[in-house]
């Protein structure tokens, strides 16, 4: 009996806990994230953000996953067209923005992972990204006093494993919500668009929406949209993980939240502008037996129509989430667990 | 009513007992050349002509259940055990099993099964950190298999096998379902390398790392190896 009432209690306070470090806002679907695998609380994040922001993750020291995914460009990675590892080694996409994640089933532009907590997995081990093993990640950890107060404050004792480690990285990336631009302002009804925005936001619904769809801004689909191969990377997308030629050339449709930040853009990063982008979708779709049907008749806009488009994709920008300073380096959890505190 | 009372007792406390009086039934799973216990780095004979030697062999086995004439005798919670030739301890397992009961039929899953595959980050057994999981492109590697042979014409003569896929129509991992003579105390399952690794055309396919229509024949071959050893 009393330990029931002590179980009632403690999930009492971890559903208080996930709602501070969580939310669902108002309109959106339920996440796809199952939290009570992982339920969070401030500790684990604490020590995932930690983690996120530490070069020891990587073979030589050099690099974090904040150095691919910066805050400050809703973390991705911007002026590089495909992200560069240790060594300077430069992989062969590039770098996503992270954001909205507890609401995505699948990773990557080809979707090869299946569960956010097994994402960092990749970078660690990829030669050309951080060339390391979740193994040695986790010596590394497990020989360090600041990591052995921060798994025992989010695990109650100080060993490091690899579950705990991935799951401790998947709930910072969890809270990385955006959901606060000048269109949820719109949507909620405390802002509205000017007559420009207005319009492209009508465009928008007419020719992009199948894809990016609201509020999420994508369906979490794949599809080819008509980008030329690009002959010097060959990238087949999703058919590298199906093995299935009816998925050669699709790519995971991303969001379009806080575009503004998150140049330059595709998968290869071949677009530096929107108006680049728009100037694709209306002039340079490829056809090929795989292209999206949504695309096979060519979309046509004035060129002041792809400005209206693009003054509404501005409204996705969401400065609260870009400069949050729970989502940025987290120098007060280091000064506060360091070891010579 | 006063005998009533010791009936009941009776039964009650012949309840307890039952319920108490447990048996360890051990599972025993022995990776063989032949008949002789596989031994790294030893050299066997793959043919007349050509010699072979392991140096990684690890495999899971999971969801063991344990059935008397197809009724559930016991069903182990959370199954997953990687054996790892190079741990002998991770051969054996057991379980408990209520006393007198008899087994004749043992099912398990050589493998890890779709479900746990799309589960996110487990710990134990399935640690990402064993190096059994693909970092590149998520999925448990169901076996891993390596060792050099001089038929392969490769960087050191090297031969690799990662077995997995958990997604149709690559979905790699194997029910597998021994009968086996009405058991009590202990089950011993050997797994022949040699008849495996025979039906293999060493000189053409020596590499798999992700799952594929090969993965799924390998991995067939690889369950149909697995037979109770009868003579212990
Ligand atoms: C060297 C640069 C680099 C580093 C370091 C890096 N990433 Fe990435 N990240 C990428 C690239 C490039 C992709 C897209 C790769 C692809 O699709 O094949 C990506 C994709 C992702 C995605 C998937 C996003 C989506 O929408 O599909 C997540 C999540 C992620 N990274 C998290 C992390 C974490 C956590 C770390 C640290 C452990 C990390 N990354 C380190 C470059 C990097
Ligand atoms: C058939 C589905 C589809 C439609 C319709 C579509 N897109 Fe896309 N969009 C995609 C896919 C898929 C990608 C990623 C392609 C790649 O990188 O290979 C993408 C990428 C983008 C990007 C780059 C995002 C980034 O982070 O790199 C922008 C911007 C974009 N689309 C805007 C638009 C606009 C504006 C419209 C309407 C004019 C539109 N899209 C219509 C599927 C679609």
């Amino acid at each position: 009996m009393k330990s029931g009432i002590a179980i009632l209690i403690l999930i009492f306070f971890s559903v208080i806990h996930t709602s501070e470090l969580f939310y669902i806002p108002a309109h959106w679907p339920k996440p796809v994230y199952n939290f009570t695998k992982n339920p969070l609380i401030q500790a684990k994040v604490n020590l995932g953000r930690v983690l996120f922001y530490d070069p020891k993750l990587s073979k030589d020291y050099s690099i974090s996953c904040a150095s691919c995914h910066s805050p400050f460009s809703a973390f991705a990675h911007t002026d590089h067209d495909l992200s560069h590892g240790i060594h300077d080694s430069i992989g062969t996409r590039n770098a996503p923005a992270l954001m909205n994640l507890a609401w995505q089933d699948v990773f990557m532009w080809d979707g090869a992972i299946n569960h956010l907590d097994m994402q960092a997995l990749a970078p660690i081990s990829h030669p050309a990204e951080m060339g390391n093993s979740l193994d040695t990640v986790v010596q590394r950890l497990n020989n360090d006093k600041m990591y052995n107060s921060l798994f025992t404050a989010a695990y109650g004792n100080p060993d490091a494993t690899g579950e705990k480690t991935l799951k401790a990285i998947s709930q910072f990336m969890l809270t990385l919500i955006s959901a606060d631009s000048k269109y949820d302002r719109v949507m909620r009804k405390i802002d509205t668009f000017t007559l420009q925005e207005n319009n492209g936001y009508r465009l928008f619904r007419k020719h992009c929406e199948a894809c990016h769809k609201e509020p999420l801004f994508t369906s979490f689909g794949f599809a080819n949209n008509g980008l030329k191969v690009d002959t010097t990377l060959v990238d087949v997308g999703r058919a590298k993980v199906s093995l299935n030629e009816n998925d050669l050339y699709k790519f995971k449709i991303p969001t379009l939240r806080n575009i503004e930040y998150t140049y330059p853009y595709m998968h290869d990063g071949r677009y530096k502008k929107l108006s680049q982008v728009l100037n694709h979708y209306t002039k340079d779709i490829q056809s090929s037996s795989t292209l999206a049907p949504q695309l096979l008749n060519p979309i046509v806009i004035t060129s002041n129509e792809k400005v209206d488009i693009i003054s509404f994709l501005l409204t996705l920008s969401d400065k609260e989430f870009v400069f949050n300073k729970k989502f940025q380096y987290p120098k007060e959890i280091i000064d506060s667990f360091s070891v010579n505190k | 009513m006063v005998p009533k009372m010791k009936y009941l007792i009776v039964i009650f406390c012949l309840q307890v007992t039952l319920s108490n009086s447990q048996n360890n039934m051990q599972l025993v799973v022995r990776p063989k050349w032949e008949n002789q216990p596989m031994v790294f780095d030893s050299i066997y004979q793959l043919s007349t002509e050509n010699q072979i030697s392991f140096d990684v062999l690890k495999f899971y086995i999971s969801k063991i259940t344990l059935l008397h004439d197809d009724d559930l005798v016991y069903s182990e919670p959370n199954s997953f055990h990687l054996v790892d030739a190079s741990k002998p301890e991770s051969f054996s397992m057991s379980f408990p099993i209520p006393e007198f009961q008899k087994i004749n039929k043992i099912n398990f899953i050589l493998g890890i099964d779709s479900i746990t595959n799309v589960s996110g980050a487990m710990g134990g057994d399935l640690d990402p950190m064993l190096g059994m999981y693909w970092t590149w492109q998520s999925g448990y590697i169901n076996a891993k298999i390596e060792g050099t042979c001089s038929q392969c014409e490769t960087r050191k003569n090297a031969f690799i096998f990662h077995l997995g896929g958990y997604k149709q129509p690559f979905d790699s991992f194997q029910n597998i379902s021994l009968k086996i003579q009405n058991v009590s105390q202990s089950i011993v399952i050997d797994f022949d390398l040699s008849t495996w690794i025979k039906n293999i055309n060493l000189s053409v396919q020596n590499n798999i790392m992700s799952p594929s229509e090969n993965a799924v024949k390998l991995s067939k071959s690889l369950a149909e190896n697995f037979k109770i050893n009868r003579s212990e």
